[in-house]
Formats: structure tokens, sequence, C-alpha cells
């Protein structure tokens, strides 16, 4: 497991493959576009349904504490035109992803799904 | 002789033919090149009213700034709405000549493509002449305005809502006629003897459109029904929906709130270009000064294409809140839930 490293911001979210169908959501109430951040941890759940997909992952702090993180994607229609699938990640895999930040400090993240890297 | 009527037409109608800015005024359906959400072009309402000596300007029932009037010239701003729910600010700049206003529209200095405005000519009773609507139609192309002026009660209703806990989608509940309308989807229209079936691949939501002379069931104001009761009828071939037994719900997820007493008007149409429009009047006194205006705009898609299904699972909304701590403050919202 590795550490949270919290990350630049900077404007727009034009080179980030978040899923706009995600826009029938609020994602902005949710989600900082302007804070974009990354995570690396072990996959503990897949939630593989509809509004959207979540991923919960523990992380190591940097006080070496674990934190739980929830991590979102796409709906299922949309992930299933771009090719992710049930198995892209699972429980148990190590991995390091990138995206857009919660609000108010919330461990959530809004996964840019270009940025996955699974260092199983 | 006739050298002389030409000059004289040469000199003359320049002069005569530049319209005064009072001839901006009236209802106009405007086009834009870019729809700002999935990059195709919209349609939608502009209506240019009086206002003192100056004009007022409103976009799909929604009010933008008038920024410069000079002759037949006019600028104003347009506020909108991305699918990431992100608000801009686009700058529409255009010329009135021959009865079309034409320009470019810009955000930031950027261009954002051409728009134009035709003026929409006077509805004359039509014998129904009824077109094939049914196929399975792509997501809709909208202008998606994004601030309307609300009403006090409008206002106050606005100000509760808190988009990461009082959103229906969330729960997988269904989110309305409008929303689902105008949501990043496909639809399935389908018919069959006196009614039009919509099958929407958001949530799977099913809708039935009356075609038979039916008129709205006793109560239909309390039925409290996320896609209302619909009847329609044909003015040429066009096909007139009117909805009511709406829930209470909101415009999009971002919040504007929509009564319980909001009826919707639609009018369904093929363009000349074969895509199927839809215009949307929304009357909500309760809510809001002016009726709501949308107008979607979708392409057909080949017949061997499939919608698909969207079944839905709250886990995650409930997990959410639970890991941040929010569950108690979701069930003490019981009295805002939609």
């Amino acid at each position: 497991m590795r550490v949270f490293i919290p990350l630049l911001a900077f404007a727009g979210m034009v080179c980030l493959n978040v899923d706009l169908a995600q826009g029938h959501h609020a994602i902005s109430a949710s989600y900082d576009e302007d804070s974009l951040g990354t995570i690396e941890g072990v996959v503990v759940e897949v939630f593989w349904a509809n509004p959207h997909v979540h991923y919960y992952m523990e992380v190591l702090n940097d006080e070496g504490a674990t934190e739980l993180w929830d991590i979102e994607t796409g709906n299922l229609i949309g992930l299933s035109r771009t090719g992710w699938t049930k198995d892209t990640i699972e429980v148990g895999d190590h991995i390091r992803v990138s995206g857009q930040l919660g609000r108010n400090g919330t461990k959530r993240l809004n996964l840019d799904r270009d940025s996955l890297e699974v260092l199983r | 002789m006739k050298r002389l009527i030409l000059a004289t037409c040469i000199l003359v109608i320049p002069v005569i033919a530049v319209p005064q800015e009072r001839e901006f005024v009236g209802e106009w359906l405007l086009w834009l090149e870019n729809d700002n959400r999935i990059g195709v072009p919209a349609v939608g309402s502009l209506v240019i009213e009086e206002a003192g000596d100056s004009l007022a300007v409103y976009i799909d029932g929604g009010s933008v700034n008038l920024l410069e009037l000079d002759g037949n010239r006019i600028r104003f701003d347009f506020d909108w709405s991305d699918l990431p729910d992100l608000v801009h600010l686009s700058i529409l700049e255009g010329t009135l000549q021959s009865g079309v206003i034409e320009g470019r529209a810009t955000e930031n200095g950027e261009d954002r493509g051409a728009w134009r405005a035709t003026r929409i000519p006077p509805r004359a009773p039509l014998p129904p002449d009824p077109v094939d609507l049914t196929g399975l139609w792509g997501r809709p192309a909208i202008l998606s305005k994004h601030e309307f002026e609300l009403t006090e009660a409008g206002e106050a209703s606005n100000a509760t809502y808190d988009p990461t806990i009082d959103d229906p989608i969330l729960r997988c509940v269904s989110d309305g006629l409008i929303r689902m309308s105008h949501g990043p989807f496909s639809i399935e229209v389908a018919e069959r003897a006196g009614r039009i079936i919509v099958l929407h691949e958001d949530l799977h939501e099913v809708r039935r459109i009356y075609l038979d002379g039916r008129d709205f069931p006793e109560g239909i104001e309390d039925a409290s029904l996320a896609m209302g009761y619909s009847i329609g009828r044909w003015e040429g071939s066009t096909l007139v929906v009117e909805s009511r037994g709406l829930k209470r719900t909101v415009w999009d997820a971002g919040g504007m709130p929509i009564s319980s007493g909001a009826t919707v008007t639609e009018r369904w149409y093929l363009g000349d270009e074969g895509h199927l429009h839809v215009e949307f009047r929304m009357l909500d006194p309760v809510n809001y000064h002016r009726p709501v205006e949308m107008h979607t705009v979708r392409r057909k898609r080949p017949d061997d294409e499939e919608i698909m299904e969207y079944s839905c699972d709250p886990h995650a909304f409930y997990r959410s809140l639970q890991l941040e701590g929010r569950l108690d403050e979701y069930w003490g919202r019981s009295g805002s839930r939609l």
C-alpha cells in the first residue's frame, strides 16, 4: 500500500476521463473540479451497479493509519461502451488512481479512468 | 430612367433597411451550433420583450443580460450548465438582417460556434396528420439554460435542497418527466392502438401517452406521479402532449424545484433533418414567475441498436453517507425527501 499523495489543482477537467454521463448527478456538488489527487491502496469492496460503480479502497495516510476511500466512476451503460468491465478492478487489487477529490475533505475520489495503474 | 431608379434604390435601401432596435421584439427559435453538452447543434426559445427604454431577453424562459443593443446589432450573455453541472457563461453577439439574427457565440473570448434566431410563425389550427415517431432515439442535445427566476416559495425550496443528499436518483428513485427527458440517455418510442409508449434507458422508466381522446382522471392533481399522466393529440404532424399529476421534484441534479401542481405541454415533431424535436413548456406558478421551457433534439439510431437496461441499487449512496458520518442528517431530512 502507499500513502495518499495530495496533488495539484488545475482548472478544468478536459484531460480527465471521468464519465460525463455522471452529469446526470450533481458531481460538482460532491467533488472539487479544481482539486485533483492520486491515491494508492488495496481494493476491499467493489460495488458493480447503477447509478454509479464504486470501489472502496484502503489507503495508508501520512500518519500510518488506514483510511477507507470511496472511488466513484460512471454508470454500467457508459462503462460498457468504453470496455471497462467488472474484471478491470477486483477485490484485492493493489491500484493507484487519480481524479477529482471530494469537497470538504471527504475521502472520495471521482475516478479519472485513464489514470488506473494496477500494481497487483 | 432605369438607371435613375437603380441609383435611387442603391442610395435609399440601405437607409430604410436598417432595422430599428424594436424589430428584435418577438419570439424566436434559437439555434446554437454547439449544444454545450454533447457538442451537437441544439435549439431553444429566444424571447425579446420591450422593457421600458430597453429590451428584456429570455432564453428558454429564463432571463439573460442584454449587454449591447445598437441598431441591428445585439449582444447578450447566456448562462448554461454542462453535464458535470458546472456553470458557464457564453456571450452571443449577432446582427439582424432580412428577418434573421445571426452571429457567433464565445466563452472567455474563445469561439463556441455560430448561432442564429428565426421568428416563430404564428400557429394556425391544423387537422390531424400523424407521422411515425417510433424508433430508437439517441441522447438529447439541449441548450441547458442554468438559471430561471424563482418566486419567493421557489427560492425557499431551492435554498433547502442539498444535491448530495436530496437528489432522488441517488436513491434510485425516478427523477421525473423533465429530468428523464433531458438526461444523457436514449429513448425508444413505440406505438399501439390509442397510445404512444416511451421507454427510457434512464432507470428503464416507462411512459404512456394516451391518444384515444380520454380526459385526465379525477383527482389527478394528487397522483404524485414521476412521469405524470399524459394525453396527446395531433395538430398537423405535431404531437401535442399535456401532462399533469407530477410529483414534487427538481429540474436537474443541481436543483430548481418543480411543484406537484406543475403542468407540462410538449410538442413532438420531426425536424426537416429527420431528428426528433420535443419542445417542453412547464407552468409552475408556485416556483417560477414565467413558464420554463426546454427543447430536446435527438438523432435517430439504427434499428439494430439496443436500448440497455438500467437497473439501480442505492447501496453506494447509503455507504457514502455512513463513511462520511451523515446518515443521521439523512434521516433527519425526511420532510425534504423527493
